[in-house]
């Protein structure tokens, strides 16, 4: 027996299942010559893999002596000495069953590996009837209580999943246990026997979706036993050049990009059927049923967004959707992720669908949804998996392709380049408090290893693509430059922080000239935070984090005396003409003009107190929401602010024009028209997953000449004039503006100084805690 | 035998690696390790906040010789780990009854 099982092993032209077949076809005669003479009443048959005739080279032999009810002992030990001691004689791993029906059954009803292991039940030798009978029955008890087997079902696979991780993504992948491994397959299949039609639709794919995909992972699995000679299930970094050759891969890389996609099939049918299994297991345990028996009769349906409802825990597009509408697939994906639901398998054969080109320039919506989706946290992680599925990802994004799925071949990582850069954003999710800019935080960590795809340094691969992809977009300039220097720099603190002597004051000089602002400090602190934590369970301790904090600290203090961002001393060009006007006119002035993936908006007139915060209202009572807002001031006097707003926001330009003359000729009372519009403006919002928290920073310590203020709160009505209110009440003079809004958080950070002292322009730190209450009142 | 421990910066990791191999050391233990000494803990700034660093982050290494090696040894990382600014470590040398290499049984100087 063992040189018979050799002998197959070492055919190579025996691979994935016909070798595992061959393996249990051998098995079968085995079995059949030792049992030439069982008694009537008595059977030898396979379960578990065995019973699905797929033996693995290294695997357990499962076989069950099935004889009568009342058989002796004597005869039972005999028979059963007779069928396995060859076995162990020669070597062969076997687990053998000796049971009578009842036993059997009693067995598989309390426990539900006997019970699935009975499904599968396959005739060796024997009595057929016999074997016939507890096969039936099984399948008998199984369909008696379905929800009761499928909510064990359930319960095993989230135990396995959280021990094994997921085959996808992982490095060194459990190609059985892990999510999206065989044993995902074979739970579907035993769920689907429980042949009820409620069942069935739950699973809305072929079975055989998944079979392909588990025969390919089984072919891997298949050829680490040949390789190792033990019955191994994870796929080492040490195995995976000789498994890849002798699987007839080009190299360890394109096999494993081949198993991580065929585990992302896997994955995508298992998870899909188990969250609607799961809703129904809950339902049933509350004792809800459908008005037919079914669960279409309790389907709830709410509202979302604009052309977007939930239904039953999944997020569809409404029958008014615009499938033209580039921004549909990330403000679906957006809902999906803010309120934990699902992207329906239909929405996104509709967004795939869409007649809309790959790699075109962004809207500011689609950047908006896409941020506030980066911004979700873990849900992030399976709307991502769902978009890229339907490759609807690398459809507004194509540098994602070359990050699919791709391997990663060191000690440290452990996750292949996509789900290592999806890691890094979820990571980041903890830190977006410690950045005045979360969104370029969310975004340099989705791209900070872009270029992994690409031949060469990954590093300057990435610095190459970050720009071009910033751009279309629809970051500015500025914004761009940060985006570049982050994926540039992504490694400078870690390896900084344990390489260089950071008790030299040269070493945080070269940090501080290589990042070149405070704020971009602070990103690529949280940055390199996220990345450690994300490439691995070693990548970030203590020792780390004390390390790179020293070297922040020494660096900030030498970037303490740089600009504070975005301050400009004078107007830009565009707007001069408009200056000019006020000069002439003494009147205020509006124009209009076109930014990167933004329309801007500049209002100039002769400067006072407050000017600001009269602009801001007068664009929140024409719901025009502001994304950024710049501030100048010219010499003579003429005040210019200057405020990016989503494109095609303004109807009519004359009729702002009017409203903002009437406005600071206090005939209009901006404060009254404010309140109303926030009053009727109730948004139909449902809640989020984790709603915001408001949060206000006041700080001296980011520039020398001005003060910071740090404002997080839920996204709401006239945000940025409450705050600019408030400032001006402190006789605080804006400086620049940031605005930022992060699906339903928004960050506005402001650069002010005191108004009426120029000695001391930043506002004295006694005076912090009151302006925080203050704006924090300002927002009840 | 000796066990030859040294605390050093953790930037000179690599400086006194190189200056082992060098000197004939053909493995070491290298521990990620924090303290302090005379150099003591600091207060850093941070976003507007200060925070006291209590223990200082330093790499722990660690050689075993033979009797008659250890100063050859001692001499090497304090020639490339040495800064001269406070905080530069410590090296401390101790005596080791045995040595066992647990793959082949072998024991004293032939386990090293």
């Amino acid at each position: 027996m063992r040189r018979g099982r050799e002998a197959v092993v070492a055919d190579t032209g025996l691979h994935g299942l016909t070798l595992t077949r061959r393996l249990s076809d051998q098995v079968d005669g085995w079995l059949i010559s030792l049992a030439s003479d069982l008694p009537d009443g008595w059977a030898v048959a396979a379960t578990g893999g065995y019973g699905r005739g797929q033996l693995y080279p290294a695997g357990d032999v499962d076989a069950l002596l099935l004889h009568p009810r009342g058989a002796s002992a004597t005869d039972v030990e005999a028979m059963s000495r007779r069928l396995w001691y060859p076995f162990w004689d020669s070597g062969i791993k076997l687990s053998p069953a000796v049971h009578d029906d009842r036993s059997l059954l009693q067995l598989a009803n309390a426990e539900l590996f006997t019970q699935t292991s009975l499904l599968e039940l396959r005739l060796v030798a024997g009595d057929a009837d016999a074997v016939a009978f507890v096969r039936d029955a099984a399948l008998g008890l199984w369909r008696k209580h379905p929800w009761r087997w499928l909510e064990r079902l359930l319960d095993a696979n989230r135990n396995r999943w959280k021990a094994s991780g997921d085959v996808a993504s992982r490095l060194e992948p459990n190609l059985k246990d892990g999510r999206g491994g065989l044993r995902d397959v074979d739970a579907l299949r035993w769920a689907l026997l429980t042949g009820r039609a409620d069942v069935e639709r739950a699973f809305d794919a072929p079975i055989d979706d998944a079979a392909v995909a588990a025969s390919t992972i089984a072919a891997v699995r298949a050829e680490l036993h040949r390789v190792t000679g033990r019955a191994a299930n994870i796929l080492l970094l040490q195995d995976q050049d000789a498994v890849a050759a002798a699987t007839g891969y080009d190299d360890a890389d394109q096999m494993m990009a081949t198993v991580s996609a065929a585990a992302r099939q896997v994955e995508w049918l298992s998870e899909r059927f188990w969250d609607r299994a799961s809703r129904m297991i809950d339902r049933r345990g509350r004792g809800i049923r459908g008005s037919h028996g079914g669960e279409r009769g309790r389907q709830r349906i709410g509202h979302l967004a604009s052309a977007l409802i939930s239904r039953d825990g999944e997020v569809e597009l409404a029958a008014s959707a615009d499938l033209t509408d580039p921004s549909l697939t990330f403000r679906a994906a957006e809902a999906a992720a803010r309120h934990g639901l699902r992207l329906a398998r239909s929405t996104l054969v509709q967004l795939a669908n869409a007649p809309i080109g790959a790699g075109q320039d962004w809207t500011t919506e689609m950047r908006q949804a896409f941020l506030g989706m980066l911004g979700a946290g873990m849900p992030l992680m399976g709307v991502a998996d769902a978009l890229e599925h339907h490759g609807l990802l690398s459809r507004f994004l194509p540098e994602w392709t070359a990050v699919r799925s791709r391997p990663q071949r060191n000690a440290f990582h452990v996750y292949t380049v996509d789900r290592h850069l999806l890691q890094t954003v979820v990571e980041a999710h903890q830190l977006l408090r410690t950045v005045s800019r979360p969104d370029l935080l969310l975004l340099g960590a989705l791209l900070h290893d872009i270029g992994k795809g690409s031949p060469g340094d990954h590093t300057e691969a990435g610095v190459a693509l970050v720009a071009p992809i910033a751009q279309r977009m629809g970051f500015d300039a500025d914004d761009t430059e940060t985006l570049r220097i982050l994926v540039q720099t992504h490694l400078l603190l870690a390896e900084t922080a344990t390489r260089r002597d950071l008790d030299d004051p040269r070493t945080a000089q070269l940090v501080a000239e290589r990042v070149g602002s405070l704020h971009r400090l602070h990103l690529l602190r949280a940055l390199t935070e996220a990345d450690s934590k994300a490439t691995g369970p070693t990548g970030w301790n203590d020792w780390k984090a004390e390390l790179i904090n020293l070297l922040t600290a020494r660096t900030a203090e030498c970037l303490l005396d740089g600009p504070a961002p975005r301050p400009r001393p004078v107007p830009p060009n565009d707007v001069t003409e408009l200056v000019d006007k006020v000069r002439a006119t003494a009147n205020v002035q509006v124009s209009r003009g076109r930014g990167a993936g933004v329309d801007t908006i500049a209002v100039a007139f002769p400067d006072r107190p407050g000017l600001f915060a009269t602009v801001a209202g007068s664009l929140a009572c024409h719901g025009i929401e502001v994304i950024a807002a710049d501030v100048w001031t010219t010499a003579d006097g003429v005040a210019v602010d200057q405020f990016q707003i989503p494109r095609r926001t303004i109807a009519d330009l004359a009729k702002l024009q009017r409203f903002l003359e009437d406005a600071l000729d206090e005939t209009i009372d901006v404060d009254e028209r404010v309140a109303q519009r926030i009053t009727s403006q109730t948004r139909r919002r449902m809640l989020a997953a984790a709603p915001a928290q408001r949060e206000i920073v006041v700080s001296n310590h980011e520039s020398r000449s001005t003060t910071m203020i740090e404002v997080r709160s839920p996204d709401a009505e006239a945000v940025l004039y409450r705050l600019a209110n408030v400032l001006h009440r402190f006789e605080l003079d804006i400086v620049s503006a940031k605005v930022a809004t992060l699906g339903h958080e928004v960050v506005d950070v402001f650069y002010v100084r005191c108004a009426n002292q120029r000695d001391s322009p930043q506002l004295h730190e006694s005076r912090h805690a009151d302006l925080a209450t203050a704006l924090s009142a300002a927002l009840l | 035998m000796k066990l030859i421990t040294a605390i050093i910066k953790p930037f000179k990791l690599d400086d006194v690696r190189n200056a082992l191999k060098a000197a004939g050391v053909e493995a070491m233990t290298v521990s990620e390790v924090r303290g302090f000494g005379r150099q003591g803990g600091h207060t850093e700034t941070y976003r507007g906040a200060e925070y006291q660093i209590d223990f200082v982050p330093k790499v722990r290494v660690e050689v075993l010789c033979a009797d008659g090696q250890n100063e050859a040894i001692v001499d090497a990382i304090i020639a490339s780990a040495a800064t001269g600014k406070i905080g530069d470590g410590k090296i401390w040398v101790t005596d080791v009854g045995e040595v066992v290499r647990i793959r082949t049984g072998e024991t004293g100087d032939a386990a090293i």
